[in-house]
């Protein structure tokens, strides 16, 4: 455990879209940090250091810490810049839970941002890959995702439809999210008949491209509740990062997801947690993630996802629901995406998620993952962790 | 000026050009490539064999000096058929499609190993087919000296 | 860190060649490294690795002068080791001007 206790004192996102053209990189952070700000009632004064990142490559700017200071407001300040591909939104904020855990830095506002809109992102995310062994046989993004799908269904019987019950819950939830870019529900035959992409990946199945940006400032146990008595506690934090290459990997289960649900799992103390988790906010790239990954997290057993999504458990109104945000196929500016996730989560504990709001949230997950398939992992509570 | 132009800068056509060295345990296998022969290395605590191949088994961090011949046949472990046009980053160009890729277990191979898959029947295309490697008539070393695999009746 | 330079036994320091103000007044830099105040048997030996005109990977660069600061302070630096190394200061930097610095303080005492 770390020196010091971490909350979440406040939060800032963007209203996302598939395109900002009337604002630059410097200026949407901009606008996410101020809204933090004011969620926390602090000025930029207050915040000793920033923590920023964004998907390497995606924009083609380097040194994005320096670049961005009158975004991020951290001239003459510490800048750590984080970026770990999917992952970079959760990392971010583990990152920043770090800092202040060790004792070191008191307030800390953490960026995550993307403008997609600006570059050709296929391109850039061939760089992701080893230029002698796999870029020349690389199929996207998309194609890799639907191997692990297409391994998955062959095991356990699964089939286009169970993802498509994933997208029609989230595309659902969506509509209660004025920040989610997509925001009209569909129907399982209008997710079947959108054009597929990669089998067994549908148009309407993978998430879109965004741009946005979003904030979270996390602050020490020795201020925190001087700032605001809605806190959200970071409980415990995981990631696990594999890969050398593509072919390297375990197809059809995300090995990294369960190693660290174990360790936080075990950490906090939850042994049921369909039961004792309230609320998760997934990091599901494409709806067969939806399927898959419940299984990795321990919330059903291998190769009941399917069967448990369609008892409708994790709908708004389940046992255990998921992606009351809309989640990653409604939104997604990728270096912003994971932080999203934790930021949503934060909303939910303090009770100010407005339509989205699950009632009676005590302990949340939320989650990141990287395209070869790493994972982070983040357990927020409504009470101080006593340890 | 149209509103367009006002507000995005294009930041024109120049490519950036790399020369990545492929080491050692490249050059023997893209060698090997060339007569149409695969190599994997075998982790001396583990014995899991590797394609391609390289120096360092990761979860055991220890250094692989055992190189291995493998395939060159194998199974489909797992597969996808692309639909959508995805430019082909080896040549700028749209692949045409429909293709098929995937990850190919090779005989004696622990990793399974990227590639294209033939399509003349989708229907044949199964997870667990055996297929073998079509090799390009030029070999240049390099992956692509394996136009891709295709299932063996 | 106080104006203390002479407490300060070696210096690595990233694209060093101007001297950091903090260790020799303003505008004396030159005069006093002709002198040899900077040289491995002098004052303050800046730079004993050779630094990066001798050698630069660029992100390495960095975390290079903290390892290097190690080695002469633990009395592994070999042919360029400075007597009795106690405390060093290894600087990186970033930017085409400048923009951004990071500072290590490395002391032989826990």
């Amino acid at each position: 455990m770390g020196k010091k206790r971490v909350a979440i004192v406040g939060t800032g996102q963007t209203f996302h879209k598939s395109s900002r053209p009337d604002v630059n990189g410097q200026e949407l952070i901009n606008e996410a940090v101020q809204k933090a700000l004011e969620d926390a009632n602090l000025t930029i004064n207050d915040i000793d250091a920033i923590v920023i990142g964004n998907m390497d490559h995606f924009e083609g700017i380097n040194y994005v810490d320096c670049w961005s200071v009158d975004g991020s407001g951290g001239t003459m300040k510490p800048i750590f810049k984080i970026t770990t591909g999917g992952t970079t939104g959760t990392s971010l904020a583990m990152g920043g839970y770090y800092l202040i855990a060790s004792g070191l830095f008191e307030k800390i506002m953490i960026i995550g941002w993307e403008k997609n809109s600006e570059s050709d992102t296929s391109g850039a995310i061939v760089t992701a890959f080893d230029p002698v062994w796999e870029r020349q046989v690389y199929a996207g993004a998309i194609s890799g995702l639907a191997a692990e799908a297409k391994a998955y269904m062959e095991k356990y019987g699964a089939s286009d439809k169970d993802g498509a019950r994933v997208v029609v819950r989230d595309r659902k939830n969506a509509c209660n999210n004025p920040h989610a870019q997509l925001r009209k529900e569909v129907t399982i035959e209008e997710v079947l008949n959108s054009p597929m992409l990669s089998d067994p990946i549908h148009l309407l199945d993978i998430c879109p491209r965004s741009d946005g940006s979003c904030a979270v400032i996390m602050a020490s146990e020795d201020v925190a509740e001087k700032i605001t008595d809605k806190l959200d506690w970071i409980w415990a934090v995981s990631g696990r990062h594999t890969y050398t290459f593509l072919g390297d990997a375990t197809f059809g289960h995300l090995d990294s997801l369960e190693v660290i649900s174990k360790e936080v799992y075990n950490k906090v103390g939850i042994t049921e947690p369909s039961k004792q988790i309230d609320v998760v906010e997934l990091y599901q790239p494409y709806s067969f993630a939806g399927i898959m990954w419940i299984e990795a997290l321990g919330i059903t057993k291998v190769g009941t996802g399917a069967e448990y999504v369609w008892s409708g458990a994790t709908d708004m109104d389940g046992e255990i629901p998921f992606n009351p945000s809309g989640g990653v196929i409604a939104c997604n500016p990728i270096g912003a995406t994971g932080l999203i996730r934790c930021a949503e989560i934060a909303l939910q504990i303090a009770g100010k998620a407005e339509d989205r709001q699950i009632p009676d949230v005590k302990l949340a997950i939320s989650t990141g993952f990287g395209g070869c398939f790493w994972s982070d992992i983040i357990i927020h509570g409504k009470d101080k962790p006593d340890y | 000026m149209s509103e367009q132009e006002r507000l995005v800068i294009r930041s024109g056509e120049a490519m950036q050009p790399f020369n990545y060295a492929v080491g050692m345990y490249g050059s023997k296998f893209f060698k090997a490539l060339i007569e149409q022969k695969f190599l994997g290395t075998r982790c001396p605590g583990c014995g899991k064999v590797y394609i391609p191949p390289r120096r360092v088994c990761a979860p055991c961090f220890k250094e692989m000096n055992e190189f291995i011949e493998v395939g060159p046949k194998g199974v489909i472990a797992t597969f996808t058929i692309l639909r959508y046009a995805f430019i082909d980053p080896e040549t700028g160009e749209q692949k045409p499609i429909p293709y098929g890729y995937g990850f190919i277990q090779l005989d004696g191979a622990d990793t399974m190993f990227q590639h294209y898959i033939n399509i003349t029947d989708e229907s044949k295309l199964k997870i667990g087919a055996r297929v073998e490697p079509v090799f390009v008539n030029k070999p240049k070393g390099t992956i692509r000296d394996v136009q891709g695999f295709q299932l063996i009746d | 860190m106080a104006n203390n330079s002479l407490e300060e036994s070696i210096t690595e320091c990233r694209n060093c060649r101007q001297i950091n103000r903090r260790i020799t007044k303003a505008g004396q830099a030159g005069s006093e490294l002709e002198a040899g105040r900077f040289a491995l048997n002098g004052d303050l030996p800046v730079n004993p690795s050779g630094g990066l005109l001798s050698g630069h990977p660029v992100i390495a660069a960095g975390l290079i002068r903290i390892a290097e600061i190690v080695k002469q302070i633990r009395g592994e630096a070999g042919a360029y080791q400075v007597k009795d190394a106690q405390r060093g200061i290894a600087q990186g930097v970033n930017g085409r001007c400048g923009q951004s610095h990071c500072v290590w303080i490395l002391d032989k005492e826990k």
